[in-house]
């Protein structure tokens, strides 16, 4: 019988192992995760955001009657700024149902913003730095656009949407530390508009604000008055920018908005009433001694341009083009 | 290549021994997978997804080991044994090993 | 605050996980090749029935190892899970752990004058981590029945 040979020969490295390099591997893993994780995202976004628009403005209201008792308590002067708005959605009506509140609250902060269940909150700061009461009007119809268009609804929907996304695809990984990180980039796009909802309010608003004062030199104003502290004083950019950035985009857009409605860019200023200025002392003096308004300084409609044109003349100094 | 889990082959007669080769391969659950196994886990019946899993991981370990078996010039790999394994979470590892031989 | 120190932290982790974790392995698959080119004189076959002229004294041998992953395998294998396919990390982890178990178990045949194993069987086990994010390792066992020459 032949005998049976045993024997070991080497056998080759490669087959039970992987030739790619581990780096490369990892790279092509996360380009494909993120890759999914942009596209659920944008698609969450966007289902939330149709969604949100539907939700009935009672249920804003009610979702907001959970955080109404942080909201500060009424005085003359929000009365005044609801008075104001009270005036501009008369001029420029809303869809039936929805109510404005204006809260006004006592902080340095130069800011203004649009919640759910259509509450507006004015900073004192705000105030103090606006010219005169077109450009002050002209913050409050922006932010009465907002809700208007249901911006504050479709924000949060779509916040929670992505957060939500995003939680779910973590978990799958299991691995906690990769888990925290991408659930908490979800929660990073909260409550801020879009760019392109800040466009649409700036539209919106300019209806309101022609609408009131039958011209639109209150938003020139504004924006004039934003650029200068913004020019003043680098180091401390003023809040109202992080929710609202100034650009040459956004002031374009407003002129050449202003322009095909044929509105009128110039028109009467109409300075601060008395009594508001008493109780904010570092309120700008607004427009100059002005005999033909009223004691109380409010404006009495439509005014046509051209009778006017003296008082463009005589305006206060920061005001100039 | 032949595979066989027997020791012998009947009929014919093993002229050459050589050695251990293995064929090894791990594998990864999907995730899209695990959540309809656990709706399954309600139910009860076979996880087709991961018995279609496993099938692949075993027809991959074996291809390996007939690789290695190739490579050393054998023509038959007998005495076949396949070992499984959970490598961390959500991953398990199939082995398949045998001797190979040269058959006259 | 708190999510920056936690990506960091991960990245840390994942960064020396992966540079250790890859120069232990080339070390460890170095000195696996010097060994198995100095054992391969012991001969390791899966028959169960070898036939030999020689009424050889049998020995039972064994080899294992435990081989711990790294956090940079780990974290690949967390994302791979999500999409299922080979898992190329630890195919390395598996088979280093496999060589060594048999380098291992041919030194003590050696030792025990043994020059061929017969009936080599392996087993693989997984020892999970106290939670998902530390700890886990592979262990391999491999056994045989080693052939001594009598003198």
């Amino acid at each position: 019988m032949r005998a049976i040979e045993y024997s070991n020969p080497p056998l080759p490295d490669g087959i039970n192992v992987s030739r790619t390099h581990p780096l490369l591997d990892f790279a092509r893993l996360v380009a494909a995760l993120l890759a999914i994780t942009v596209i659920a995202v944008v698609v969450l976004a966007l289902v939330a955001e149709r969604l949100a628009a539907r939700v009935p403005f009672e249920v804003e209201q009610s979702l907001a009657a959970q955080f109404s008792d942080q909201l500060p308590v009424p005085n003359d002067i929000s009365r005044y700024l609801q008075g104001l708005a009270d005036r501009l959605t008369a001029a420029d009506p809303l869809p039936p149902g929805v109510k404005i509140t204006v809260h006004f609250m006592d902080e340095p902060t130069v800011n203004a913003f649009a919640t759910l269940g259509g509450h507006v909150v004015v900073y004192r700061g705000l105030m103090e730095a606006m010219p005169n009461e077109n450009a002050l009007a002209m913050v409050l119809a922006h932010e009465i656009a907002h809700v208007r268009l249901r911006h504050p609804a479709t924000s949060m929907g779509r916040g929670l949407a992505v957060g939500l996304g995003l939680s779910v695809i973590s978990a799958g990984t299991g691995d906690n530390l990769a888990a925290q990180a991408l659930g908490s980039a979800g929660l990073l796009t909260g409550l801020s508009f879009s760019r392109e909802q800040e466009l649409e309010a700036d539209e919106a608003g300019l209806v309101s604000l022609s609408a009131l004062y039958g011209h639109v030199q209150g938003a020139d104003a504004l924006f004039q008055r934003m650029a200068e502290l913004l020019f003043a004083d680098e180091y401390r950019v003023p809040a109202f920018f992080s929710t609202h950035p100034l650009d040459e985009e956004r002031i374009y857009a407003i002129q050449d908005l202003a322009e095909r409605n044929r509105w009128p860019s110039q028109g009467e200023l109409t300075p601060f009433p008395e009594a508001i200025r008493i109780q904010l002392p570092a309120m700008t003096s607004g427009e100059g001694e002005d005999d033909s308004l009223s004691a109380d300084g409010e404006d009495d409609g439509v005014r046509d341009v051209e009778e006017h044109g003296l008082v463009e003349d005589s305006q206060a100094p920061d005001q100039a083009k | 290549m032949m595979v066989s889990n027997l020791e012998i082959v009947p009929g014919r007669r093993v002229v050459k021994h050589l050695g251990l080769v293995q064929g090894s391969t791990v594998r990864a659950k999907n995730v899209g997978k695990d959540l309809l196994a656990s709706l399954k886990n309600i139910v009860g019946g076979e996880l087709k997804s991961y018995t279609e899993l496993l099938h692949e991981a075993r027809k991959e370990a074996t291809e390996r080991m007939m690789e290695q078996a190739q490579a050393i010039g054998a023509n038959a790999i007998l005495n076949v044994r396949f070992s499984t394994s959970s490598i961390t979470q959500g991953a398990a590892e199939l082995l398949a090993y045998g001797t190979a031989v040269v058959l006259e | 605050m708190l999510d920056l120190l936690n990506i960091i932290l991960f990245c840390c982790l994942a960064t020396v996980g992966y540079v250790a974790g890859r120069f232990a392995e080339q070390r460890h698959y170095r000195f696996i090749r010097s060994r198995e080119r100095e054992l391969a004189d012991v001969l390791v076959f899966a028959s169960r029935f070898p036939v030999l002229p020689h009424a050889d004294k049998q020995v039972l041998v064994a080899g294992s190892v435990v081989i711990s992953e790294d956090y940079f395998k780990r974290m690949v294998s967390g994302l791979q899970s999500l999409f299922g396919g080979r898992l190329k990390s630890y195919e390395s982890l598996v088979d280093r752990a496999r060589r060594e178990a048999v380098l291992r178990m041919k030194e003590e045949a050696r030792a025990q004058g043994a020059r061929m194993i017969f009936n080599v069987k392996f087993q693989t086990f997984s020892i999970p981590g106290k939670n998902r994010n530390s700890g886990g390792a592979v262990e391999v066992l491999a056994y045989g029945t080693g052939l001594v020459r009598p003198a």
